[in-house]
Order: C-alpha cells, then sequence, then structure tokens
C-alpha cells in the first residue's frame, strides 16, 4: 500500500488555530490551563493531553524589514523509519501499512522510551502515551465523499494550507511550491527532511529556514536505539541486552529530563517562540 | 461606496479575489479575522498576483503578502489621496473608462472650492456645510453638463488635478510614516492595473471604517478603483469583509436606523410626511432607482397586506418616522440621558463591544428594563453585577432567554459577497432555549393579542395589522419568511419571479425588494449547491446572490463603449447584437435588452442618475466632502500637517461626563493605539470564551508592544502591564514584538500599542477569574463618523506602565 502523508505549506498558513481546536476535538482531548506567556503560541508544548500545537516564530531582520511571522504545525512526523516503534516494548506503537504511525492505548504501559528514542521528542507521556495518528480513526474508517476519511486538521484548514494523500504526490507538489517560492525570493525555501529518518509523513514546505521554524537541521534517531534495536536485539544476546538496556534506559531518561525545549525555543536566531 | 458606485454593497462573490492581479489589502487582517478569504488570497498568488498588505502592525495577512507597508492609524486618506495623486501625474489612468463612466467629464459649478482644509459653503457659526456649491452646471434639460476633452478647467478631472496634488509621496511620507520609496513602489504595482488586460482589488475591513472618517477612507479607495477602471470587471472590486456571517443580510433587512428593508431610507419626519414625497425623494431620474416607489409600496403591502390600500397610502402613516439618529452611539447616549426606557439585545454584547465602557454600563444602569437574547449569561446580561460595583445601586430590571445556536435553527446567512445560503437545523435547541425566529414570533403574537385586548392602547393598529403568519405558538416557520421577503402577487399569491415584476398600485407585495428574484415558483434558490466546473469560479448556482443572482456588480463597465470586453482576459458579460441581449458568464447588472447605442447603453453604474461613477460626490451626499481630505483623528500625537481643520469638522462627539478627549500633545496619553480581534475569539468572546478549546489556545488580553518602548518602560514578554486613557484604564498581559513598530511623523517617534477587544469578565478565560474587568473598550472613545456613525476604535490616544 502506498504511503500517505500530510502536507502543510507555511506560506499559506494563516496561523488560526483552526486545526490545533479541531484535533482536540475529534480526539476527545482535554483542554489545559494556559496563560499567555510567549505570544499566539498556546498551549505552549505538546502533552499528554495535546497532540498537536501551533507554533509561531516572529523575527526582524536588520532594522524594520523585512519583518516575518511564522508558522509551524506541530505534532509526530510519522518517520518512514520510527524510532519510537523500533522501542516500544509493548506493542502500543506500530506503523501501519500505509505509514501512519499508529497508536494502541491500551497496551501503552507509559515506559517512556518512546519519547526518548524520538528525535523531535514528541511523544508525550501520561497515563499513556499521546501523539498525532493521523486521525486513524477517521482515515481507516471515514468517507471520501463527506471528507471525512482525511485528519481533521486538515478538513478544517480555512486556508487551502493543508492536503492529505499519497506521499509521493505532497511531495511533488511540496517541490513545485518550493520552486514557486524560490520564484517569489524565498531563496531558502525547502520542504523540510523529506529524505531523513525514512522519510518524514508530515512534508512541510517553509518560506525560511528550519531554525526559523524552530526545527533541528538533521535530525538524527539517538545512536543508543540504532545500536540497541537494529544490533543487537537481533542477535538476541539477552544478558548483555539486558545490561545494556538499563544503561541505555538511565541514559535516555537523563536525556529526558534535560530536553525541555529550549532548544526549539531558541532556534529562531534568538528571536525566541511566541 | 454607494456615493461612488450607486450602492452600498461589496462588488464581488468572495471567490473573485483569486482572480486579482494586485490584491491591496488595508485596513484588514482577512488571514485572522476572516481566514476563509485567506484561500483566495493565496490562489491569487498562486495564479502569479501580488498581494500588498497596509497595516500599522505585521499581521497574519502580512505575512502572506508580497509587499507590507506600515501606515499610522487613521491617515488612510493620506495614502489613497497620494496614489490617487501618483495615478493622475503619471497618467496611469484607464482614460476611455475614465471618461465614459466616471463623471470626470462633469463641470462643476465655478463657485465650488476648496481652501485650507474646508470645502466651500462652510459655516464656522453652525458648525455645518451648505451643500449648494458641491454641484453641477446644468443645462436646460437639469443634467449635468460634460465636457469630453476633459480640459474645461471647472470638469470634475481638471478640479481633482488641482485638489489631489498637494498629497505628495513626500507628504505621505511626512503624515502616515510610511517611508516614501515603499509608498512608490505600492503606487507602481497598483497602477499598473489601469489597463484593460488586468485588475486589481481592495480588501478591508473594520481597519478603515472605524474612524472619524470612516466612509471618506472607502471613498478614497472607490475613487482610485474608478480611475483604474477596476469596477465591474473580474478581480477588481471593493471588498468590504463583514466581521460576522450574516451582517450583510442585517443590513440588507433594515438593521441600520436609517434604512428599511432594501436600503429605502427610512422615512424622516420632516424629509418624508406622506407617501408621495417620500416617492418622489426615493426616485431617481436616469437610474434604476426610477422604480424605487414600485419596492416601497410592495413592502407595505408586505408589512400590512389587505388593511394596505392605494386610499390610504398603503398605511405609510404606521411606519415610524425619525427626527435624529438612532445609531449605536446615540442610543447609548440616550441611555445616559434617560431617554430610552427598555432596551431588547439580540445576539450583542456592548458592554464588551461597545466604546468607552463607562459610558456604555452607565447607559444600561438608567433603562428601566433589560432584554439579553443569547446562547449564555453575556456581560451585558450581567452588568448588573460586574466586577466593582454594588448590585443594590442598580435598578434595570434584566431578562435574559437563552437562544438556540445556529446548528439548532433554519435560516440563512448573506455573506458579505451578497449570497445568500440556506442553513439547516441538524440538532433540536437543548432544555429551554429557542430559535430567535420563534422568540420573535411568540413576542409579536404576544403583543399583538395585547394591543388587540387592551381599549386604551395606544396606536395599536400598525402591531394589530401587521401580516404575520409565520407559524403558530412556538413552531416557526423560516421558509414562510423567505417567501414573503421575496414577495407575491396579491391576486394570485404566486411567487414573483424578480424585482422587475413589482409594482405600485397595490397588486404586489415584497418585504426586501434586492431579495426579490431568491424564491420564485422554482423553489429557494439559496438552496442551490452545485459547484462551478469551469469558468473564473462566480458559481453562478451555489445559493442566490442579490441582485438577480449578479455576481459582480456593474459589469457593464467590463465592456467598451460598443459592447465588447475591454480585454477577452477580464470578460463577463457582451452584448449581443443578433440576439439584442446582453449575456456572459456572469448575470448582466444591467438592462437586458439595452443596446449600447440606445440612451444610457453606455451608462454602467446603473443605480445612479446618468449612471457615471462619481469620482466627485455632490450634494453632501458625503458629508464632510465631495473627495476625501485628511483630518486627524479626535485624539491625535500631532496637529494636522495638511489643513487648518484637526479633526473631521463634522465628526460625532458627545457631552456627556463620560465623554472626554485628551488633547494634542498630552503627555499624560503620549501613545497611539488600536484595537482589533484575533482569529480564537468571535467577536465579543461571549461564544468562545466559554468554550475550552478555544480558551485556551487564546486565553488572555494583551497588548502589543515594540521591543524599543517595552525597554523604555521596563516591560517584558508576559508582564502584566496597565493601559490608560483619559477616561479609563484596563490591565492586560504585554506582548512585546517587533512586528508593531514605531513610526516617525514629521521628524518625531511615534509609538503604537495595539490590543484584541475580545475579553470581558464572565467567561472561563484567565482573565475572567481575576475578578477584574478586561474590556479593551475601557479605554476607547465614543466619537466618530458622521455618515455611518462608526465609533472611532482605531486610533486613540493612551499610556501603559507595568503593574
Amino acid at each position: 500500500m502506498a504511503r500517505v502523508a500530510y502536507y502543510f505549506d507555511s506560506s499559506k498558513c494563516v496561523g488560526c488555530h483552526g486545526c490545533q481546536i479541531s484535533c482536540k476535538q475529534w480526539n476527545q482531548e482535554k483542554a489545559v490551563k494556559t496563560h499567555f506567556t510567549t505570544g499566539y503560541g498556546n498551549p505552549p508544548a505538546l502533552s499528554p493531553d495535546t497532540r498537536m500545537i501551533m507554533r509561531y516564530y516572529e523575527g526582524m531582520e536588520k532594522d524594520t524589514n523585512p519583518m516575518n511571522l511564522n508558522f509551524l504545525k506541530y505534532q509526530c512526523f510519522h518517520c518512514g523509519d520510527p524510532a519510537c516503534v523500533k522501542v516500544c516494548p509493548s506493542g502500543a506503537l506500530s506503523k501501519t501499512e500505509n505509514g501512519i504511525v499508529a497508536v494502541d492505548q491500551d497496551k501503552c504501559i507509559s515506559c517512556g522510551y518512546c519519547h526518548n528514542a524520538c528525535p523531535f521528542s514528541i511523544p508525550s507521556i501520561g497515563k499513556n502515551v499521546n501523539k498525532c495518528d493521523m486521525c486513524l480513526s477517521r482515515t481507516q474508517s471515514g468517507n471520501d465523499k463527506e471528507r471525512t476519511s482525511i485528519p481533521a486538521c486538515v478538513k478544517t484548514c480555512p486556508a487551502g494550507a493543508m492536503e492529505f494523500g499519497d506521499r509521493t504526490a505532497m511531495l511533488a507538489k511540496a517541490q513545485k511550491r518550493v520552486e514557486w517560492l524560490k520564484s517569489r525570493g524565498y531563496q531558502d525555501a525547502n520542504v523540510y527532511e523529506a529524505n531523513s529518518l525514512g522519510g518524514l509523513g508530515i512534508v512541510p514546505v517553509l518560506k525560511y529556514a528550519p531554525q526559523h521554524y524552530g526545527l533541528p537541521a538533521n535530525p538524527k534517531i539517538p545512536v543508543e536505539v540504532t545500536v540497541w534495536k537494529d544490533f543487537f536485539n537481533p542477535l538476541g544476546l539477552l544478558m548483555m541486552a539486558g545490561a545494556f538496556g538499563v544503561t541505555i534506559v538511565h541514559r535516555l531518561m537523563q536525556r529526558g529530563q534535560n530536553d525541555n525545549h529550549s532548544s526549539d525555543h531558541d532556534a529562531g536566531n534568538g528571536k525566541g517562540d511566541m | 461606496m454607494s456615493p461612488s458606485f450607486g450602492r452600498g454593497a461589496m462588488t464581488q462573490p468572495l471567490t473573485d479575489v483569486a482572480n486579482a492581479d494586485v490584491v491591496m489589502i488595508c485596513g484588514g487582517n482577512p488571514a485572522e479575522n476572516h481566514p476563509g478569504i485567506a484561500r483566495f488570497i493565496n490562489r491569487a498568488r498562486d495564479k502569479g498576483g501580488t498581494v500588498i498588505s497596509v497595516d500599522p502592525r505585521y499581521t497574519k495577512t502580512s505575512v502572506l503578502s508580497d509587499i507590507y507597508a506600515p501606515i499610522r492609524p487613521g491617515t488612510d486618506i493620506v495614502f489613497f489621496n497620494g496614489m490617487v495623486n501618483y495615478v493622475l501625474q503619471q497618467k496611469k489612468y484607464f482614460d476611455a473608462y475614465v471618461r465614459h463612466y466616471t463623471n470626470a467629464s462633469y463641470l462643476l459649478k465655478p463657485e465650488f472650492a476648496f481652501k485650507d482644509g474646508y470645502f466651500s459653503g462652510w459655516d464656522e457659526a453652525k458648525k455645518a456645510y451648505n451643500y449648494d456649491s458641491w454641484a453641477y452646471q446644468t443645462g436646460p434639460d437639469g443634467k449635468a453638463l460634460q465636457d469630453m476633452t476633459l480640459a474645461d478647467p471647472n470638469c470634475v478631472f481638471q478640479r481633482m488635478l488641482t485638489f489631489y496634488s498637494r498629497y505628495t509621496p513626500e507628504t505621505v511620507e511626512k503624515v502616515t510614516g510610511m517611508k516614501k520609496e515603499l509608498f512608490t513602489k505600492i503606487c507602481e504595482t497598483y497602477s499598473a492595473t489601469g489597463v484593460p488586460d488586468k485588475s486589481g482589488c481592495l480588501v478591508y475591513a473594520m481597519g478603515l471604517t472605524q474612524h472619524t472618517v470612516g466612509t471618506q477612507n472607502i471613498r478614497g479607495f472607490c475613487i482610485l478603483q474608478l480611475l483604474l477602471g477596476n469596477m465591474g470587471v473580474p478581480g477588481g472590486g471593493v471588498n468590504a469583509m463583514r466581521g460576522e456571517a450574516n451582517v450583510q443580510g442585517s443590513t440588507d433587512m433594515a438593521l441600520l436606523f436609517g434604512n428599511l428593508p432594501g436600503y429605502l431610507p427610512a422615512p424622516h419626519v420632516k424629509n418624508h410626511p406622506n407617501l408621495n414625497v417620500f416617492k418622489e425623494k426615493i426616485t431617481v431620474k436616469d437610474s434604476w432607482a426610477e422604480n424605487s416607489p414600485k419596492y416601497m409600496v410592495s413592502m407595505l403591502k408586505a408589512f400590512w397586506g389587505d388593511k394596505a390600500t392605494k386610499e390610504n397610502d398603503f398605511c405609510y402613516d404606521w411606519l415610524p418616522k425619525f427626527s435624529r439618529p438612532h445609531s449605536w452611539m446615540d442610543m447609548f447616549n440616550d441611555m445616559v440621558d434617560s431617554k430610552l426606557k427598555g432596551l431588547m439585545i439580540w445576539g450583542m454584547n456592548p458592554v464588551v463591544s461597545g466604546p468607552n465602557y463607562e459610558k456604555t454600563v452607565n447607559g444600561l444602569g438608567n433603562l428601566e428594563w433589560l432584554l439579553c437574547v443569547d446562547l449564555f449569561e453575556s456581560e451585558t446580561a450581567r452588568f448588573w453585577k460586574r466586577p466593582g460595583v454594588d448590585p443594590k445601586q442598580i435598578n434595570t430590571e434584566v431578562f435574559l432567554l437563552p437562544a438556540a445556536s445556529m446548528v439548532e435553527k433554519d435560516g440563512s446567512a448573506t455573506n458579505t459577497g451578497r449570497l445568500l445560503q440556506m442553513r439547516y437545523k441538524s440538532v433540536d435547541p437543548i432544555g429551554d432555549c429557542k430559535e430567535d425566529g420563534a422568540i420573535l414570533n411568540l413576542l409579536v403574537q404576544e403583543l399583538k393579542k395585547l394591543y388587540a385586548n387592551d381599549p386604551g392602547a395606544v396606536f395599536p393598529d400598525p402591531i394589530v395589522n401587521l401580516t404575520w403568519n409565520y407559524g403558530d405558538g412556538h413552531h416557526y416557520d423560516a421558509d414562510s419568511v423567505f417567501k414573503e421577503i421575496n414577495g407575491w402577487d396579491v391576486n394570485t399569491k404566486a411567487q414573483l419571479p424578480g424585482f422587475a415584476a413589482l409594482k405600485d398600485d397595490g397588486s404586489t407585495a415584497s418585504g426586501c425588494w434586492i431579495y426579490c428574484g431568491l424564491y420564485p415558483p422554482a423553489g429557494n434558490l439559496a438552496k442551490r449547491r452545485i459547484r462551478e466546473k469551469s469558468g473564473i469560479n462566480l458559481n453562478l448556482e451555489w445559493g442566490w446572490t442579490w441582485p438577480m443572482n449578479r455576481h459582480i456588480l456593474y459589469n457593464r463597465a467590463s465592456c467598451d463603449l460598443a459592447g465588447n470586453p475591454w480585454s477577452d482576459k477580464k470578460a463577463l458579460v457582451r452584448w449581443d447584437a443578433v440576439k439584442k441581449a446582453w449575456s456572459g458568464i456572469d448575470v448582466p447588472d444591467f438592462i437586458g435588452g439595452r443596446a449600447p447605442d440606445a440612451p444610457l447603453g453606455t451608462a454602467p453604474f446603473i443605480m445612479i442618475g446618468g449612471g457615471h461613477g462619481r469620482l466627485f460626490a455632490p450634494g453632501g451626499m458625503t458629508a464632510e466632502g465631495p473627495w476625501p481630505e485628511h483630518y486627524e483623528p479626535l485624539e491625535s500625537p500631532v496637529q494636522n500637517m495638511i489643513g487648518s481643520s484637526q479633526n473631521n469638522p463634522l465628526a460625532v462627539t458627545f457631552k456627556s461626563v463620560y465623554d472626554k478627549f485628551s488633547a494634542v500633545g498630552d503627555a499624560d496619553f503620549p501613545y497611539m493605539c488600536t484595537t482589533y480581534r484575533v482569529a480564537e475569539h468571535y467577536q465579543s468572546g461571549n461564544i468562545t470564551r466559554k468554550l475550552t478549546t478555544t480558551v485556551e489556545a487564546m486565553p488572555e488580553l494583551f497588548v502589543e508592544i515594540d521591543p524599543e518602548l517595552a525597554k523604555q518602560k521596563n516591560i517584558a514578554l508576559g508582564d502584566w502591564v496597565e493601559v490608560s486613557s483619559i477616561r479609563g484604564k484596563v490591565k492586560a498581559k504585554a506582548f512585546v514584538t517587533p512586528r508593531i513598530q514605531p513610526f516617525v511623523v514629521d521628524g518625531k517617534k511615534i509609538h503604537l500599542l495595539g490590543m484584541p477587544w475580545n475579553w470581558g469578565f464572565t467567561g472561563i478565560d484567565p482573565m475572567s477569574e481575576t475578578k477584574d474587568v478586561h474590556v479593551a473598550n475601557q479605554v476607547t472613545l465614543a466619537g466618530g463618523d458622521p455618515n455611518s456613525r462608526i465609533p472611532e476604535y482605531k486610533s486613540f490616544m493612551v499610556n501603559i506602565r507595568r503593574v
């Protein structure tokens, strides 16, 4: 089955929060208590109650012009080679035939391995893991005619900034849009990491370089995960695995504690996450 | 728009924005407030179009633009007039269009003059204009004299050259703070649409209208559009963004105090003493408005049925006549003066949305009774127990009726592009909630009973005899309302096909003539949902657009004099000499069989006598000038650098104890401030501040402040700050952002603050938990435009401090 993806065009997005709100409503997530702290972006981070957020980055080059205000729809990137699925010990995370990284909340044991293994630290761990599953309830059981088979966020977008469908088609569309943006003077326009991590299942068209959207330039699966799952685990060296496993879990957990999203906040050339 | 083109409504369908070569967005932030329109702005760009955003702040709409230009609030006229001057000086106007389709060639009376900020006829003692000199020279037939060479020194065109010459790029920079180079770039880009195969449109919202010169702001742009030949063509026009799904529908149906349905004027006690005088006044020779008496009589027949006869002037005397304005600001001023006893408020929240909060709440406190109909208890319904007052001191009796939401009732919405679409009830209202129509139905039925049964009732006839057949008791039938709005033949009861069938002899009834044609014998056309397969996305079979499903108004102007499109790229309709009819991809907004060589065959603006677009608006139809002249806002940081009158000489102000204004240069209030909305909250927030997801996404009132001023004031992002004006103060969170920048005006640096007005004190949001009032209108002023009487929410003076 061909891989699906969704396309997000930051140059058409209007930052209205419509996708975020419909995501919460469709997936019946609880609203969290927020305050005005950093600007438009609320809730400020993904959490066990929030699987998708809008992020806002503002900047001002030189004195006053050109200004910019960048929008990013932020959620699980549905990697082609998902580290979270690799490390998940309970089978709660899995990859569907069409490439969606799916979640079975009932199987989750809240170990947090997925959060630490994810190059973006996206899965949130509360009682269960929470992350975008491309509205599996819709994409698997919805109906094309009434457009209930596309994710809630895509259906909601009023600006025409999103689309859902065959990944190859989405990539082609994105590439075309990048060329268009370049022709309009956005020299750094890019499709974010189309080939990394086994190819992302989210195809974001960015007007500027990834750091202006708080995104890492070269996301990688932590080496511990690769070593553990692809090398030692298949060998079945259980004893060794056990010993290593404890060490790795320990290291990953430490990393998790240090990971407070500050890297995302500061990435926009110190201009701040709003 | 009405003085310029003949009708006050947006000229294009929303989808048509995508057909523009240049989209200029001024005083509007559609990406935030009308996100559905962002799609068409994006499409225009995809097709190669250029998008210009002119706004005091770099907004979410500016993100979609190719050119962004900051402008000091309240100086839009200087910008538009500067553009007009550029177009005139550089000869970028569409010559044939200007010559033949506008009043450029009309000769003005030699005594018409302009001097130092005032037009001729100004009476300083009366503070009023005598409009006699704002007029054309006329021939023996009463028609205006013309000079088609446009060379006569008294012709409109020549007089414009002189008037506008003051608005140079240097002046624009000096007054608006917009850099001259940027201004010139916008002029070059936009004026490139003054050719047959290109078009440009304006998208605007309250950022242009909510000023003491709001109407003239729009006029400024209308004049530019006429000069560039951008009216009546795809991708052209003037696009007003309405703030709510059915604002257009509500004004169509006489929401405004000065209107009857279909924009017939509301009768005035002095100007319209009887039906004959009324008919005479609404009849405009050489225009479609020659038919206006038919619409009036048909409306009266719809109101009072068989009781309305020729003998009794169709019950004209039963209509209320007004003697002074009753706009929003006037009504609240009347409340302060204890002139109003009771008030019914349907789905509105004046305590949050009205200007000058203290005036609003104290006005409400003088009412004997107040009825609110809403989904939730609003700030207005709770004004008597608002933070900081003792409910015992307020004697107003407040009633709150629970209403049904939009998914719980049948009805329609008329969007800003004049498109009617039916909406259907999907679930029954919860609890005791009722549809607005059902509430009104019950109320009117009860009133009719009370008036009929009370021998002492004063003037019962209009109510007792009102035709009212929209269902019994709690059942309300929306369909019967639409049938009556369209109208029928009184004798056969057959639905009418369109307003051309309306008569002034009492044989037809129609509730709102511009909606006649919506519900012909074939059924309610607003139910249609057929998407266009090819074409330019006008979608003629999706819903129904007034008038008569004409999508782009004045589309005769897309053709040359002979009736052929100026350009195939911008073709809409054409004259078919064989069939002797106009036809095309849009419904012609013209008289179907009127040939180009017939009288008025080349007069596209059919609602104006003579059919020519008005570059010059005569006779005081725009009260403060036939052309827009710059005046500073009521509160401003600088003296008017262009003329001797600081403010609009006719600006509406009031004299209650709450109406205080700070003077130019008042050191206590040194910063400009403007107000707006956010995408996450709907209007006064009475719905969205009660929903968890929207509160989560946008929890608290904020004030945007530039980094330089923030540093001076020791204010950091997220700090509590207090914004104060001479009228009041409000606490909010500081949003320090480079997207708002100080302006350099005449060498002086001026800082601007901005805040959304969606907050109050009754939500589930953190602001409501503070037990304090967080209404942006605590600092705004109640003063406004003399034509529309809209308040000046967009520009006033404040101070700010860290709390």
